[in-house]
């Protein structure tokens, strides 16, 4: 298992998205974890919708190109369609052409079309209003074959089905298209493509910025790259010339809010040119005395997101740890000539299997968690996470 | 890479929020008189002012977060001015 992408939106803005759409907003008010989570809210033909790649050897969104894919998504809607369905999550492939749709319909079940929008299936679990939902969704192009499943459980699947013309390449998340007409409101959060197999429970938590790191070449230091969302050319960082280098300390995982293992971590900047002459950065990962820099990423007027998502520590190809974490710094280097590269924010985000919410919970001690009324004495409606179990 | 936070798209106009807190803001009233104010076919006109429209949002909010070029408007509705799709896209 490989993860491809992962966000939970902490960067406050869409700047982790490669397209974004119609009626929608970052917002930290209905969030599963951290800061904030999507909200896509379009009302009546409306649409809304945000669009993932992974991010390439450059640092910048790349289409997935792999086959099978496993998505995991955390779901809740606050407002189902009225009437039939309307798209909850859209795949593409390579070349952006359609691949599969899940919808979510007016009863409150999952609805899967194919590459042609066609009919697949209708879920038989239902969703109910303002409760978390752990989606998982598999595609493989060449054998024809979707699963989706809630909670761990599959809702609905099948195989030699038609998957567009071509291996998985994007997901768009939100009502990509109007199909009905219905207002909607959905949220996201912690959502990670990945191949292999599904990554499992999961959350993204960000270390933010809290002191200037080992180079400090560019003009300005930490405290002009470490707002969320970003401020653009409000405060910054200009480069010192050709391969000139700047990085951040990062506050520790705790303060982060790391509560799990960590999983992969992946060092985040939103860069620009400040001239018309053409302009590079690579983005930098500082772990231990290893420096790991991604390929040249050229860079343009407007800012541009910059990650790279590394699933072993690059020090010593060793699993992360909470204490691996904290000695990271995020940082960029400067590969073009002359003063023209400025960077606007620096952070690194990290997923990790997290505290097992209680929705992911089957049970607790032989008592199916659908037939509790309480738990130690605390009633479930009460109960948001239980520490230290596992789920299923 | 959309540098944006919030983005509004519907009967009453477009609403968009950068991620320095900039905003644009734009109703059907504002759209349907720059399309009236335009010269030529329909279609003509209606590229006339889908173009403006991309700059004003460039203009208000800043080309280092969103350039006119990156914004996707595919069409507009003359008789109300109401916009149905904005995409901002790398």
């Amino acid at each position: 298992m490989d993860v491809l992408k992962f966000s939970g939106w902490e960067s406050g803005d869409a700047v982790e998205a490669f397209a974004a759409g119609g009626t929608w907003s970052v917002q930290g008010v209905v969030k599963r974890t951290g800061d904030y989570a999507l909200r896509t809210n379009p009302t009546g033909a409306g649409t809304g919708y945000h669009g993932y790649k992974k991010m390439g050897a450059d640092g910048k969104p790349t289409p997935f190109n792999v086959d099978p894919i496993y998505y995991t998504i955390y779901y809740s809607y606050a407002t189902k369609p009225a009437s039939n369905y309307e798209i909850i999550a859209y795949a593409v492939d390579i070349n952006d052409a359609a691949m599969f749709y899940l919808c979510l319909g007016s009863g409150g079940n999952l609805v899967a079309l194919n590459g042609a929008g066609a009919l697949l299936d209708v879920g038989g679990i239902t969703l109910n209003s303002g409760t978390l939902y752990k989606i998982d969704i598999k595609l493989w192009y060449a054998a024809g074959i979707y699963e989706v499943k809630i909670n761990n459980v599959v809702d609905m699947d099948g195989s030699s089905v038609y998957l567009g013309i071509n291996i998985p390449g994007a997901i768009y998340l939100g009502k990509r298209f109007n199909l009905f007409s219905n207002t909607v409101d959905f949220f996201y959060d912690d959502f990670c493509p990945a191949s292999g197999d599904y990554i499992g429970a999961c959350e993204v938590i960000r270390m933010g910025a809290d002191g200037n790191g080992t180079y400090t070449d560019w003009t300005g230091d930490w405290q002009d790259i470490d707002e969320i969302p970003h401020d653009t050319d409000t405060t910054h960082i200009d480069d010192g010339g050709f391969f000139t280098v700047e990085t951040a300390n990062l506050e520790d995982a705790a303060g982060a809010g790391l509560v799990g293992t960590p999983l992969a971590v992946a060092p985040c900047a939103v860069a620009r040119k400040t001239s018309f002459n053409d302009s590079a950065v690579q983005l930098r990962l500082r772990s231990g005395a290893t420096d790991s820099d991604t390929a040249n990423a050229t860079l343009g007027i407007v800012y541009t997101f910059l990650s790279r998502v590394y699933t072993v520590d690059p020090d010593d190809s060793g699993a992360w740890t909470e204490a691996r974490l904290n000695a990271l710094e995020v940082g960029v280097k400067q590969v073009g000539f002359g003063v023209e590269s400025r960077c606007t924010s620096m952070y690194v985000m990290v997923l990790e299997t997290g505290e097992v919410p209680a929705g992911e919970i089957k049970e607790i001690s032989g008592v199916a968690w659908d037939d509790a009324a309480e738990v130690s004495g605390v009633a479930k409606a009460d109960i948001s996470e239980v520490s230290g179990v596992t789920a299923n | 890479m959309p540098n944006i936070r919030s983005m509004v798209v519907d009967e009453k106009g477009v609403v968009i929020v950068a991620s320095d807190g900039r905003v644009f803001e734009i109703t059907p009233t504002q759209v349907k008189n720059n399309y009236a104010a335009q010269i030529g076919t329909e279609a003509e006109r209606k590229a006339k002012t889908i173009q403006w429209l991309k700059e004003e949002i460039e203009a208000a909010l800043g080309i280092e977060q969103v350039s006119a070029a990156q914004i996707i408007i595919p069409d507009i509705e003359v008789t109300t001015g109401t916009v149905p799709e904005v995409e901002v896209r790398d």
